[in-house]
């Protein structure tokens, strides 16, 4: 039997993380873990090593392009996949993600019953590793 | 107890979106005062509380399958935008605020 991936949830707003953790953990059968802000996911990240992390784009304090930076600067989270969920997915917003080094872009809103796929089809996408920048 | 994942995850949704769904008003009363305070001219602080709260609402209405309201809150929060921008487009704000209110009637 394989290992469920563990997934790190970041998201300011609670209803998002409990329809993200329901879709995760029910429809994806993955582990999920939640932060409320960017701050608090570094540390979690550190510390729970997930396989992947779902990161808000637009939140107060550190915002998800921020997070994003530090988890890259950090040798023990640097190398975790790190998919960005914004309601921002034109071309050129989706385009600048991927060459800051995330792993993929998940529009907002999304469809909890497909949201486990789409993280997985991008994880397949990159070989489950952080692209470089 | 269900024996299908997918149905027990689709049960589930229907308990959140039921859940979501009895404080979406409420949300939508919220996000109202603070277009409202930002219209009156309150500050630029207020407007970009406006427009965050807008972007969160349209982004998780929509993900509990309250298409209507996630559009109309979009809609608004691009004329937020537009206005931050410089760019007077409040009757097109206070509009798409008012379709969203009239969304979860």
């Amino acid at each position: 039997m394989t290992r469920a991936l563990k997934v790190l949830l970041v998201d300011d707003d609670e209803d998002i993380r409990a329809i993200g953790e329901m879709a995760l953990t029910e429809v994806g059968g993955m582990q999920t873990v939640l932060a409320s802000s960017g701050a608090a996911a570094l540390g979690l990240a550190a510390r729970e090593q997930p396989d992947v992390v779902l990161l808000d784009v637009m939140m107060p304090g550190l915002d998800g392009p921020t997070t994003f930076r530090r988890l890259r600067d950090d040798p023990s989270t640097a190398a975790i996949p790190v998919v960005f969920v914004t309601a921002k997915v034109q071309r050129s917003e989706v385009e600048r993600y991927v060459e800051m080094g995330a792993a993929g872009v998940i529009g907002k809103p999304f469809d909890p019953m497909r949201l486990p796929d789409d993280v997985r089809a991008i994880l397949d996408k990159t070989g489950g590793e952080a692209p470089r920048a | 107890m269900s024996a299908d994942p997918a149905e027990g995850a689709r049960v589930q949704l229907v308990e959140l979106r039921s859940r979501f769904g009895a404080r979406l008003r409420e949300r939508l009363e919220q996000l109202a005062a603070l277009v409202e305070r930002a219209h009156a001219g309150a500050s630029p602080e207020a407007l970009a509380e406006a427009l965050g709260a807008a972007h969160r609402l349209a982004g998780t209405s929509g993900s509990y399958g309250f298409v209507d309201v996630s559009e109309a809150v979009a809609a608004l929060e691009r004329a937020l935008q537009r206005i931050t921008e410089g760019e007077a487009e409040w009757e097109l704000a206070l509009a798409s605020l008012a379709r969203a209110q009239q969304a979860v009637q």
